[in-house]
């Protein structure tokens, strides 16, 4: 088992349940601004992106962290890869903020970097998203890994040094 | 194949040789690694350092390494042990304690050091403080106790800091500038009008602009700082913050190409072969202007060690080149710069867009090369600064959403979708 957090981009509406759960679960409150997901509404075109940590493999935050606050474990139930961050090492330099090129780690008001942790192995952003665009699957999905692969090459590019 | 397992040498203990020695154990050869440092201790994070002066974190949080850590890693370690020839032709290090090292691989990952104020006496020459080492640090918290005046000579990044983490009730920083504003190397003169306005707001530190200090001398009970004008103060302690320079004294020249710092290739490579650099000391292509430069900070050290680290593990890895970039807070205000940002004299060519909002104290500002984007200021909220440094970074590749990303925080969502439009044909195969 090697779950993920996989986001179809055709099937999200924009209807934000995914950020106000994720907002409320992490910091008890109905509040978008606080979410560790994000979605981008274009209603020009009619398409809506949905944005969440990738848990990277050799991630750009974790590699270049100054206080060597993030780490990534792998939960024994789902085997889900999580890239985490270490609340009492962390010093809020938002250098990691710099690194992710998809925003998806901030320093909150607590001055500590957050991220999406899969709510430890439950993502409640998966529950409530009415249009199953959100799912947490097994990566040996083929569909799965090539689409994971495409966001991040997309937004990515960055340092695509391998 | 029998054979002897191969010698690497990582000269460094710091950004550069620690994600160096983890891109080479991450390719689960046998190598054996050796790492030399010319301080006794674990390696630890200089960026952290005015974080334990404003006594925000204790000194045991500064240290990324302990004993397990290298074992866990396999190297070996020389600590306290300077580098003081490297003998490319040989292929041998030697060491301050005589030590030769043998290697078929070595990394230059020695950074940088503060850069010595001249023509001093020695005495004076010797009370000076500098900011770099864990050392430094210790000093300046020492004498940071007692102090009342302090003299900060510059306005750069790490002068601010230190600056910052001095200034409290009752003691008084004035930072002397050669220049006409703060953080020159890394702001334009207006976002750094901005910075200058709140540090003086919130920290009370007093700034000299365009003042060129002409000598130090001791005084009663500290130093009398005399400026070029013929103006003069007084100061219990004088914190020296004038840029730093690569650490490369054992560098041959002769045999390996040198000028700002070590000269180093797309897959950093010195000019000779088996040898390599990264980190403040390698001088390399700076991915959004093409110059070849030194690009100091510690994200590019990490990623230049790592590069570095996979090719001398026997991969065949690339390096996209270097980009100036850093984030700072100041009193509670972040500021973030990226890119080619018209600092110094690098100006020429760059238009601008800019966007603010006052009453929420954010400024942002883009600058353009002909109509493509090369950097970006951002002033107040740095929430997105990684997604805009993306966006610049592959600038060419597609529409960048400019006028989104100086109106406020722009989502990776809205560059993701930039590019889905351009580029998506082509990069799904
Ligand atoms: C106070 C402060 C704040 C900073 N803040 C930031 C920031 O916010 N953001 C940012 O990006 N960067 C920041 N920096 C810069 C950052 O620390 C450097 O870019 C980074 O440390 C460079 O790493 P490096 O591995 O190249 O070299 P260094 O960290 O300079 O390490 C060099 C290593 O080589 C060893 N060494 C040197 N010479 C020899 C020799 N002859 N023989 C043997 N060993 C030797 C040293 O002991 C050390 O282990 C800051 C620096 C300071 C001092
Ligand atoms: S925060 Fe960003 S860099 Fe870190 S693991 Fe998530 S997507 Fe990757
Ligand atoms: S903000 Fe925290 S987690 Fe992010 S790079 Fe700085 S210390 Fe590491």
């Amino acid at each position: 088992m090697n779950k993920v957090l996989a986001i179809d981009i055709g099937k999200c509406t924009g209807c934000h349940v995914c950020e106000l759960m994720c907002s409320f679960r992490h910091h008890g409150e109905f509040n978008p601004r606080r979410a560790r997901i994000h979605t981008t509404v274009f209603l020009h075109d009619e398409i809506a992106v949905p944005v969440v940590c990738s848990q990277c493999e050799d991630a750009w935050c974790e590699r270049i962290c100054p206080s060597g606050a993030i780490s990534t474990v792998v939960m024994p139930e789902t085997g889900a890869r999580v890239v985490q961050v270490d609340e009492d090492l962390c010093v809020g330099c938002k250098m990691c903020v710099l690194a992710c090129p998809f925003g998806n780690i901030q320093v909150g008001a607590a001055g500590c970097a957050e991220k999406c942790d899969l709510c430890g192995g439950d993502p409640v952003c998966v529950q409530f998203c009415p249009r199953g665009a959100l799912r947490f699957v097994e990566a040996e999905d083929r569909e799965v890994e090539k689409r994971q692969k495409l966001a991040q090459a997309l937004a990515g590019s960055y340092r695509e040094s391998e | 194949m029998t054979g002897r397992r191969r010698r690497l040498v990582i000269l460094g203990n710091s950004a550069a040789a620690l994600s160096a020695i983890r891109a080479i154990r991450s390719r689960g050869g046998d190598e054996q690694v050796t790492v030399v440092s010319r301080e006794e201790c674990h390696a630890y994070s200089p960026v952290l350092t005015t974080y334990y002066l404003r006594g925000v974190v204790p000194e045991r949080r500064l240290f990324l390494c302990d004993a397990g850590s290298y074992r866990d890693l396999a190297v070996e370690c020389r600590f306290g042990r300077t580098a003081v020839e490297l003998d490319a032709a040989r292929q041998r290090l030697l060491l301050d304690d005589g030590t030769r090292l043998d290697y078929d691989a070595l990394l230059i990952a020695t950074g940088a050091a503060p850069t010595r104020l001249g023509g001093l006496d020695d005495e004076v020459a010797g009370g000076l403080c500098y900011l770099r080492t864990i050392e430094d640090a210790r000093r300046i918290r020492r004498l940071a106790q007692r102090a009342r005046h302090v003299a900060v000579l510059g306005a750069g990044l790490v002068s601010l800091q230190t600056a910052a983490a001095i200034a409290r009730p009752g003691v008084h920083v004035t930072c002397v500038v050669g220049s006409r504003q703060v953080l020159s190397q890394n702001l334009d003169a207006e976002c750094a009008a901005i910075v200058r306005d709140h540090v003086v707001r919130e920290g009370g530190i007093e700034f000299l602009f365009g003042r060129s200090v002409a000598m130090i001398d001791h005084e009663a009970e500290g130093y009398r700082v005399e400026l070029a004008g013929g103006e003069e103060l007084s100061a219990d302690m004088v914190v020296v913050g004038k840029g730093v320079t690569p650490n490369m004294a054992f560098v041959d020249p002769g045999q390996i190409a040198v000028e700002r710092g070590v000269l180093v290739d797309d897959r950093l490579r010195t000019a000779v072969p088996d040898v390599y650099a990264a980190g403040d000391v390698a001088q390399g292509r700076n991915r959004i202007s093409g110059a070849v430069e030194v690009v100091a900070n510690w994200i590019d050290a990490c990623e230049q060690g790592r590069v570095a680290g996979l090719n001398m593990a026997g991969a065949d890895v690339t390096f996209p080149g270097s980009v100036p970039e850093n984030v700072t807070t100041l009193f509670g205000l972040p500021v973030a710069s990226i890119g080619s940002v018209g600092a110094g004299d690098a100006g020429a060519g760059l238009t601008s867009v800019t966007g603010s909002c006052p009453e929420r104290t954010t400024y942002r500002r883009l600058f353009l090369k002909r109509g493509v984007p090369v950097g970006a200021i951002l002033v107040g909220d740095v929430g997105d600064a990684g997604v805009v440094r993306a966006a610049i970074v592959r600038a060419e590749a597609g529409a960048v959403p400019v006028d989104r990303i100086v109106r406020g925080p722009i989502e990776a969502g809205a560059v993701l979708r930039s590019c889905v439009s351009t580029s998506a044909s082509t990069a799904v195969t």
